[in-house]
């Protein structure tokens, strides 16, 4: 095969390329139009044979030829120069400079074909193929047909003369034919058109000399030395060569003059107007570079590929760009430039059939990778190109670098990636448990947390699954401690969907406190967080514990006060009873007063001790009014008389869902409050009213209540008022106006967390000297009041049975033995313990039930009841004590469901109750309004 | 004024209405020759202007009571009349309120809970005192 480099510049009229191609046999032509690039393939290439244009771009002809032959091994490829006209000086010095041959385009194809033809004959020895000659190029007399211009050989008969004449005065070219002493023999009409300023000088028999040194005088041939100028050219016509030359006119327009010999010595000199050639040349320049322009702005570079798919030109921006020889791709396809095989890619498969089918194509991407183990991606386009014959000649496009937009791609995906890892990494280390639905409720993100504070396998909240079924399962398993399983998963749903933030906590089985936090995400969705409170919520409960005991502290004052009238009038009206025993009426009149004042601090004691009551959050539906109404005695004794203190319940039907114990502290400590600003005396107004509240209400706290039915508890005071600045800081944690030692500052932030835990909101309004009202919200429920036993009214007496009393108290002893005689029971009484066991061993058989105090010496009553329980397991006990329960170590033991009876009691109450037990055989009671497992303390 | 308990007219004021009628029957049970009751201070001073002078001989008030408190009523009394005793019932013996009592010209106190020999040894000493000293 004899490989052809083929250098040619673009503006020619013809083209190198396709004389190339018209060399018969196994050639392969590789065309380039830049000098450099041909010179880089040319380094990793071994062509048989160089064509190349005289005229090349940026480069001389000679010194191309001079760097062709300094690539080693490439010293004696042969080099043929082609050139548009004849110039025998130029012809010697491209000799010269180590061509080959020089032939002019097109009459010496035939010797450019002879000398490839002779090369391919000898293909495998290109260097030692015989060389033309420099002499066999010289221009000979050519066969008239072969020449472009008119044969002017032979004048002799002027028919023929006139006839030529006309001939060339039909065409568009100037035409002045000189003889060998270069007088003027003919010229043509159209001469005289072109150099219109001088073609006066065109005559024939007029001397070229003349019309060449007058055209250098006027400049017509450029800047430089007119005599100079003139004589090089006058030497140039009178060597015989042919050569080609420019002059401009007046006008601005430039004459192409091409001077041939002709055969017996003479000269033909052809004129043509090349103006809108050049014109349309530097349209073409300024239009390229409009397009260089464009590709520079969108693309980073245009390409070119012949019609085998391989570079032949690519724009220096890539290279500047990227660390790619020239060599490296030029002459190579796009895929030998990737570097691989890729017919089994599919990629690659339908780029092929692009280029097959001569189709256009847009953005195709591929990569290489270079020695450095870089990858880059390249995106590029391209349009098929056509000759002027409208053959296929290859393509032609733009290209751009992606590498550093998929670097960089690359980098931030790494980056996410990382961000993702390290966010993964945080969410599994956090101590809560995270679950985050999207709006249909499946989990799209979760930690291993989530399902380890729930007490679950970690599968329950994988990604994917279905948080509805999930939390259905757990509440209907009893694992989230629900108490109403439907009213617990219908509350679930409606805090997903409200959109607002949602909060509640709960008691897990096993003691666990949970606390549930709904949180809504910005498109759709919840974010819900479940925490380990335990140890949170028993501090809290510690904290809430040691401020009921301030307040129970603070409220002793008060009630001491009030005690102080009660025993006033007890023990005065006892001693006035005593002075006059015998006077009837007075004593009944003393006893009635008794019985009345005792009554007042019955009830007084038994709100204190259900104020102090410990217990866990217990949340019941209650009758808001009866729970406000409840505390009335407790409120009017602890404070003092000169304050006024009123109720005004509106609605005594409507129930709240709530804590009743620790609303009512609530309330107290919100009295306490307004006795502390009122200590010249006033007036309090403790309200409870239903209200609507028709919109979304934000509190002063910044707490929105959605709208919807509430009941409001005010506590309005006649008081000092809440500064401004001290109001904004009321509910927090130790915020406190009252002196040192008079109060830790912990009741309001308490009575702002019961009220939110019980989704409600508190509310202050308040003026300096005017007064403060507090207000508590809670939502209306609508479910009936919780059931809280009234011990039933029994009247019909059972007995007589017999009655076993132990109680060390000498006078209460005699209270009980009378209260239960006077219900007709046989009653045996002692005075501890141990003499109460002796009393059951002696009449065990009769004895029908055991009503016990719990605290006696030597054996106390739970022994006691313990030891004839022994005996005697079906034995029903009463204990009757002074201490709750619940605050006493007394009661260990005691059992779950004892009966129990609070002192101080009514005979009345004592009567009904052991009635009841020995009727029903519930052995499980007790007075203690709350129904529950007792908490010994 | 009246040198004798039988000879007392006595005004009590107190809100507690259990403590007025125990006091009421000590009284009568000590043969004071009348005993009126007020509920509080303003019932009190309603009743005292009812009368040219004091018209009572002996007041024992409550210290703590809605309304008019027992020693806002104390003052305005001692306003009018300086001399009728004028005995604070009260639970509390902090120094406080004992100094401002007796700045306000007040005769004396009467513990609460007290029995009738107590109220009775009180009586007899505040009227054996020379008027204006303090128990």
């Amino acid at each position: 095969m004899l490989d052809i480099l083929v250098v040619e510049n673009p503006n020619d009229q013809w083209t190198l390329d396709e004389l190339a191609r018209r060399v018969d046999g196994e050639i392969r032509v590789q065309m380039f139009a830049k000098p450099a690039y041909a010179l880089a393939w040319l380094e990793k290439n071994e062509p048989g044979l160089i064509l190349a244009s005289y005229r090349l771009p940026d480069i001389d002809c000679e010194e191309f030829i001079r760097q062709c032959q300094q690539i080693p091994g490439r010293e004696t490829i042969p080099i043929v120069v082609a050139t548009a006209e004849e110039d025998e000086e130029n012809r010697q010095s491209i000799l010269q400079a180590g061509a080959a041959d020089v032939i002019v385009h097109p009459e010496d194809c035939e010797t450019f074909l002879a000398r490839a033809r002779a090369l391919l004959g000898n293909a495998g020895s290109p260097h030692e193929v015989q060389t033309i000659a420099p002499g066999q190029a010289d221009p000979e007399p050519s066969p008239a047909g072969d020449n472009d211009g008119p044969s002017v050989s032979s004048i002799s008969e002027t028919h023929q003369q006139s006839f030529i004449l006309s001939a060339l005065d039909s065409i568009d070219q100037g035409i002045v034919v000189t003889d060998e002493n270069l007088n003027i023999i003919a010229v043509n009409k159209r001469q005289a058109d072109l150099i219109a300023d001088q073609a006066d000088l065109f005559q024939v028999g007029a001397h070229a000399g003349d019309i060449i040194r007058r055209a250098a005088a006027e400049g017509r041939y450029g800047p430089g030395d007119p005599e100079q100028l003139a004589n090089s050219t006058l030497q140039a016509m009178q060597s015989g060569r042919p050569f080609r030359m420019e002059r401009t006119d007046g006008s601005g327009r430039t004459i192409e003059i091409v001077i041939r010999p002709v055969p017996g010595g003479g000269r033909v000199s052809i004129y043509t107007d090349i103006t809108d050639r050049n014109r349309k040349a530097e349209a073409l320049q300024m239009s390229t570079q409009r397009l260089n322009t464009f590709v520079d702005s969108t693309f980073d570079w245009y390409w070119e590929t012949d019609r085998d798919h391989r570079f032949t030109d690519i724009q220096k921006a890539f290279f500047d760009r990227h660390p790619v020889a020239p060599g490296d791709i030029l002459g190579k396809t796009r895929w030998e430039f990737a570097g691989g095989d890729f017919e089994q890619e599919e990629l690659w498969r339908g780029h092929f059939e692009t280029l097959n089918a001569g189709r256009a194509f847009r953005d195709f991407r591929y990569t290489t990778t270079s020695a450095d183990g870089r990858v880059r991606y390249w995106r590029v386009s391209g349009m098929p190109t056509f000759d002027k014959y409208g053959q296929f000649s290859g393509y032609q496009g733009a290209a751009t670098s992606e590498t550093d937009l998929f670097e960089a791609r690359l980098a931030s995906e790494r980056e996410i990636e990382a961000r993702a890892d390290l966010l993964q990494a945080t969410f599994d280390g956090l101590s809560h448990g995270l679950v985050a639905i999207d709006e249909n409720m499946h989990i799209f993100a979760s930690n291993a947390m989530a399902a380890s504070v729930l007490n679950q396998p970690p599968e329950i909240f994988a990604p994917g699954a279905d948080f509805a079924s999930a939390l259905r399962e757990l509440i209907e398993r009893g694992d989230l401690g629900s108490h109403d399983r439907q009213r617990d998963i219908d509350m679930f749903f409606e805090m997903a969907r409200n959109r607002d933030v949602n909060h509640f906590e709960r008691e897990l089985p096993g003691g666990k406190t949970l606390s549930v936090r709904i949180n809504p995400l910005p498109n759709g969705g919840n974010v819900i967080t479940f925490t380990d409170v335990t140890k949170r919520a028993a501090a809290d409960e510690r904290l809430r514990h040691g401020q009921k005991l301030e307040a129970l502290g603070q409220m002793a004052g008060g009630i001491a006060h009030e005690f102080n009238n009660l025993l006033t009038s007890l023990s005065g009206f006892a001693h006035m009873a005593l002075k006059k025993p015998n006077d009837k009426d007075r004593v009944i009149t003393c006893l009635e007063e008794i019985s009345e004042v005792s009554g007042r601090a019955i009830e007084i004691t038994r709100q204190m001790l259900t104020f102090s009551h410990k217990q866990v959050l217990a949340p019941a539906v209650v009758r808001a009014g009866e729970t406000v109404r409840g505390m009335e005695k407790l409120l009017h004794a602890f404070i003092e008389a000169s304050i006024e203190l009123s109720f005004e319940v509106s609605d005594d039907e409507v129930c709240i869902e709530v804590d009743p114990a620790r609303l009512s502290q609530c309330i107290v400590n919100l009295v306490n409050n307004s006795r502390h600003a009122m200590p010249n005396g006033g007036a309090v107004v403790v309200r409870c009213e239903r209200v609507e509240i028709e919109s979304n209400y934000v509190t002063k706290h910044g707490d929105e209540l959605p709208h919807g039915s509430y009941v409001r508890i005010a506590i309005a005071d006649t008081g000092t008022g809440i500064d401004p600045e001290s109001l904004s800081r009321i509910f927090d944690p130790f915020f406190t106006t009252k002196d040192a030692g008079v109060g830790t500052g912990l009741g309001l932030s308490l009575v702002y967390g019961m009220v939110t835990n019980s989704r409600g909101a508190i509310d202050v309004e308040s003026e300096v000297g005017v007064g403060t009202t507090f207000s508590i919200y809670l939502p209306v429920a609508d479910q009936e009041p919780d059931k809280i036993e009234e011990p039933k009214q029994s009247t019909a007496p059972l007995g007589p049975q017999t009655i076993l009393v132990a109680e060390d108290d000498d006078h209460l002893r005699r209270f009980v033995q009378i209260a239960l005689e006077d219900n007709n029971f046989a009653v045996i009484t002692a005075p501890d313990g141990e003499a109460a066991f002796e009393l059951y061993k002696q009449h065990a058989e009769n004895i029908a039930m055991l009503v016990t105090d719990v605290v006696m010496p030597r054996m106390s009553g739970v022994k006691l009841a313990r030891a004839i329980g022994e005996k005697d397991p079906s034995l029903k006990v009463l204990y009757i004590s002074g201490y709750a329960p619940e605050l006493s170590e007394h009661f260990d033991g005691i059992g779950e469901g004892a009966a129990f009876m609070r002192k101080p009691f009514d005979p009345d109450d004592l009567g009904r109750m052991v009635r009841e037990i020995l009727s029903t055989g519930i052995t499980s009671r007790s007075r203690e309004p709350n129904d529950e497992p007792s908490q010994a303390a | 004024m009246a040198q004798n308990i039988s000879d007392l007219t006595v005004l009590i004021i107190d809100d507690e209405p259990s403590v007025t009628r125990l006091l009421k029957m000590m009284l009568n049970d000590l043969k004071v020759a009348q005993v009126f009751v007020a509920k509080d201070g303003r019932d009190a001073l309603d009743f005292l202007g009812s009368f040219d002078d004091a018209g009572v001989d002996f007041i024992i008030c409550d210290w703590n009571m809605p309304r008019m408190s027992g020693i806002d009523l104390l003052q305005q009394f001692r306003t009018v009349d300086p001399d009728v005793p004028f005995v604070m019932l009260t639970g509390r013996n902090d120094m406080d309120s004992v100094t401002a009592a007796r700045d306000l010209g007040v005769t004396g106190y009467l513990l609460k809970p007290f029995s009738q020999e107590q109220l009775e040894l009180y009586l007899n000493s505040v009227l054996t005192k020379e008027p204006g000293a303090v128990a």
